[in-house]
């Protein structure tokens, strides 16, 4: 086995909606090393949505894998049989989700939650118990034994959010999936939330699957930065790589047109003209080509492969061929 | 001269009926969401209020605009109070436009794009105007193709429903613009793109904008002056360009320490700013900040600050300011 | 999954749209046609029938269907098919127009009290719930012993009893549209309620209710039947599609089909009427429009 808990070759996935078809993933490569915190950053509509999804095996019914593998803790995830799967997820695999109130049962209170996914566990109900308090306290939930009476309502955003993660605390799990999760919080909470996975890595001792548009949250805990637009990867990289020297002219402008990122305070924000791609019929060009201020000839006729820039660096752009390392 | 003043406002929601607060015993069956805010605002200038949700921010704002009534205080509009008479907010109404958070869902389902930036026409009885020509000029403001306007909201992208909100919000010639969180929902290239927009508007018709977010990064860049709310009070205010490099109050220098940066170099060691806002049903007693401030001491915990106002403009509500000398209780 | 929608072509005009989804949509189609049905024959009643159906005419009593009595005849020898299609007309005129004048006032007094001041909320809300609180049978019985049953008395209980229905499901949909920020942004530009209830929250609420009443029509000619069969309904010798089931159940042995024809225009409406809620449902909103 590689040192990769996930290692996903070459996957394309087609919708089949009642417009026709869409193409939201397309010859996506993404490792996974065992450890670490992977990023995966794009805009909406880039595919890191459905990309977690695939991960989970739970996309849409209306969803095509047209081509590619994926190897999930060793296995072929795309031949693995439904009750395997279910046996994976919740304690090999594990997701957190945006909104913590559509992922926490409203009608359950957290105590009982946190018992129910132990259920594989042999132990006592007092020492189930036991770690789902040990695991609020964990999350910095005080009073975590008073806490587990009561009801996902009763929570504010930042709190659900922290016990969505001591959740994934329990169940250890190899690979944490991680959608957006700071997206609803305000900023300090979002700081305590990211603090907190950070100080938490080492316990859960699996890797994180990091999908975020805020650059900012990924600079702060990824080792790795996967960057996807519109359904293809088009850079990936040590994290210092992709924000001290991004390649691909679109990592470029995405960087930089975070304002967090301008020290001087400026009237015009710099912008990435044009619009994302329709992802009903992909050109035969490269993806970025029509809103690329480096565009070649060569961008609009052929769609770049991946180019190896250095250790574990890639980016897919006609720019970089020829550089190779 | 100040186009926009604002003195002393309360805004209070109930929270149960007299009935129902005399059975449970509530000690007050209001809860104050604005308190004591006072402001001005110039011609053609950009102030920005900032605040975590909670704070009051929203409330605010439609309390100016007249959504949501105001319990004791006063708003001046060109040095009048728009509220005094029908005439006066019907004109007030005109002059001073709203855009709302959510891009999608502040324009009406079922209805086209021209019809959405043609209502404040409508509304306001203009209907010697050509609507389908204003429609057209409208878009071709906010950057947008013509045959937009047959389109349905549910038909555009976020920045493309911004973009129309933004032509509703021109349409009627304001002098007041009041933008409700106006890059929320929006991606880092689009965010750009609207405050561009914003940007060049206000050059081309002398705009005035109050700008409400939460997001810092965006405030540093577009407003003239910052106000932070924390619990329905303004808790600092001053010019962005000096509050950025100096904040006053510890909790506007744990706001701006919260800011991820995209930069790994910069990654934070630790957390400036723990806990959450406390609950406005149960105010903490002296300085409301106190329980989440680092630098909170025994006077902060009993005596409430008053506000400070420096040379410089610069006004805050804190005994204990950052890089300042302590600032004693009076009696 | 969030696209680009730039390349969406403009909508079509609502009129396009219902013959494009009534061409594609059999569901659709199969309900017009059914409707078209009992409407012709309810218009056209007193010209397309092949008996008198009030003619009495004993020797040719309780005959079974043939080609000559299609549905057969009843205890007086009255031609059932006849009787039907007559019956089409106090169906229509107690399922329809009641429907639609109680979604009228139901839809108006839902909009006030969702969107007006809150007493006026409160106060009809507890009118609403009273009458709504009676069990319908119990109120058409006690109405027809007040004032006599005839079309009228039962064209104005059905009215009392549905009225509030419509109108609580329009005020719960006005609170939460009154709420939304669309509505907000409306009121923020200094609209007045009048315009914002008639152009920006009415055609939001008008849809789903649409379907619910045409749905609620076929029971309501239903709860006509069931009255008639109590007594309560139609006074004979109107041909109503409820007297004919209570007659037929009375002769269930000797004569079964007579129940079953009292059936058949029962069915028929309420299937037309289902299918075509559902579709005018899908074609007034404009986010559904898409899927033609």
């Amino acid at each position: 086995m590689s040192g990769n808990v996930a290692a996903i070759r070459d996957l394309s996935i087609r919708f089949d909606t009642q417009q026709g078809p869409v193409y939201p993933l397309r010859n996506v490569d993404v490792d996974v090393p065992r450890g670490q915190i992977v990023g995966i950053v794009g805009e909406s509509g880039s595919g890191k949505s459905t990309l977690a999804l695939a991960l989970m095996r739970l996309l849409p019914g209306n969803a095509v894998v047209t081509g590619g593998e994926v190897e999930l803790l060793g296995k072929d995830l795309l031949k693995l049989p439904a009750e395997e799967m279910r046996g994976l997820r919740g304690t090999r695999l594990a997701m957190i989700f945006q909104d913590p109130m559509t992922s926490l049962n409203p009608v359950r209170s957290i105590g009982q939650q946190m018992l129910d996914i132990q259920y594989r566990s042999p132990a006592s109900r007092a020492e189930k118990i036991a770690k789902a308090a040990d695991a609020l306290k964990r999350v910095g939930i005080p009073d975590a034994r008073e806490q587990l009476k009561r009801y996902p309502a009763e929570f504010s955003g930042g709190m659900r959010q922290r016990i969505c993660i001591a959740m994934s605390l329990l169940q250890k799990p190899e690979l944490l999936i991680a959608d957006e999760i700071t997206t609803a919080l305000d900023v300090t909470l979002e700081a305590q939330v990211l603090h907190l996975l950070r100080e938490l890595r080492a316990e859960l001792k699996g890797s994180i699957l990091f999908i975020s548009h805020n650059l900012g949250a990924v600079a702060e805990i990824c080792d790795r930065v996967v960057v996807l637009y519109a359904g293809e990867v088009v850079e990936q990289g040590p994290v210092f790589e992709i924000f001290d020297r991004p390649q691909h002219p679109y990592t470029r402008a995405l960087v930089e047109c975070d304002p967090a990122r301008i020290e001087t305070t400026t009237r015009e924000l710099p912008v990435i003209p044009g619009d994302v791609p329709n992802l009903r019929s992909i050109p035969r060009s490269c993806i970025f080509a029509a809103r690329c201020a480096e565009v070649m000839e060569v961008c609009r006729r052929d769609r770049p492969p991946p180019t190896v820039i250095g250790k574990g660096h890639s980016a897919r752009c006609h720019l970089l061929e020829g550089v190779e390392s | 001269m100040s186009l926009l003043s604002v003195r002393n406002l309360n805004v209070r929601y109930a929270i149960a009926g007299p009935v129902k607060a005399m059975l449970t015993g509530l000690s007050s069956r209001f809860i104050d969401a604005v308190l004591d805010v006072s402001f001005d605002v110039a011609q053609g200038t950009t102030l920005a209020i900032v605040g975590e949700s909670g704070s009051g921010k929203s409330t605010l704002a439609r309390a100016i605009v007249g959504l949501t009534p105001i319990a004791s205080g006063e708003v001046r509009f060109a040095g009048k109070n728009p509220f005094a008479d029908g005439a006066a907010g019907r004109a007030y109404h005109r002059e001073v436009a709203m855009m709302f958070q959510d891009p999608v869902s502040s324009l009406s389902p079922r209805r086209t794009v021209q019809s959405l930036i043609s209502e404040p026409f409508i509304v306001h009885t203009m209907r010697e105007k050509d609507l389908a020509s204003e429609a057209r000029r409208l878009l071709a403001l906010v950057g947008l193709p013509k045959d937009f306007a047959s389109r349905y909201p549910h038909q555009l992208s976020g920045g493309q429903a911004r973009r129309v909100g933004v032509a509703r919000a021109i349409a009627l010639n304001p002098k007041l613009i009041i933008a409700d969180e106006p890059t929320a929902g929006l991606d880092v290239s689009v965010q750009g793109e609207i405050l561009n927009l914003l940007t060049r508007l206000q050059g081309e018709f002398g705009l005035t904008y109050v700008i409400i977010t939460h997001n810092l990064a965006v405030v540093r860049h577009v407003s003239d002056e910052t106000a932070i709310m924390y619990m329905g009070r303004f808790v600092e205010k001053g010019r962005t360009a000096e509050v950025f490099p100096d904040p006053a109050h510890p909790y506007t220098q744990g706001l701006i320490a919260a800011q991820p940066h995209p930069d790994p170099a910069r990654r934070r060691t630790g957390v400036v700013l723990t806990g959450e806002v406390a609950s406005l049903r149960n105010r903490p007693p002296g300085c409301e900040f106190h329980p989440r401030c680092p630098s909170a001491q025994d006077l902060c915990r009993t005596i409430a600050p008053r506000i400070v106002t420096e040379f410089s403009g610069r006004t805050y509500l804190c005994h204990y300011p950052v890089n300042r000398p302590a600032q004693p209780a009076r009696p | 999954m969030q696209l680009s929608e730039a390349v969406l072509p403009a909508a079509p005009g609502a009129l396009t749209l219902f013959r494009r989804r009534l061409a594609r949509d059999p569901l659709a189609m199969l309900g017009l046609t059914l409707v078209a049905i009992v409407v012709f024959c309810g218009i056209f009643a007193p010209w397309i029938v092949p008996y008198d159906p009030f003619k009495l005419s004993i020797p040719d009593k309780l005959q079974p269907p043939s080609l000559t009595h299609w549905f057969g005849t009843d205890n007086l020898g009255r031609d059932i098919f006849s009787r039907i299609i007559m019956g089409s007309r106090i169906a229509l005129s107690v399922g329809i127009s009641t429907i639609g004048i109680a979604l009228c006032i139901g839809i108006s007094l839902g909009l006030i009290a969702g969107y007006g001041p809150r007493w006026l909320d409160n106060f009809l809300m507890l009118l609403f719930d009273s009458v709504y609180s009676f069990p319908t049978v119990i109120m058409g019985l006690t109405v027809a012993t007040l004032l006599g049953a005839s079309v009228t008395t039962l064209m104005f209980v059905v009215i009392l009893v549905q009225t509030p229905a419509y109108a609580r499901l329009t005020r719960t949909a006005t609170l939460s549209l009154k709420n939304s920020e669309y509505v907000q942004a409306i009121r923020s530009l200094g609209a007045s309620p009048f315009r914002i209830i008639a152009v920006h929250i009415l055609p939001n609420v008008v849809g789903p209710l649409l379907i619910i009443a045409s749905m609620d029509i076929p029971s309501v000619v239903a709860l006509e039947a069931g009255l008639t069969y109590l007594g309560m309904g139609i006074p004979p010798p109107a041909p109503s599609w409820g007297r004919i089931l209570q007659e037929g159940y009375n002769l269930i042995r000797e004569a079964p089909w007579m129940v079953v024809a009292g059936g058949i225009p029962l069915i028929i409406t309420t299937l037309g009427f289902t299918f075509l809620g559902e579709s005018l449902r899908d074609m007034l909103d404009p986010r559904l429009r898409r899927i033609v």
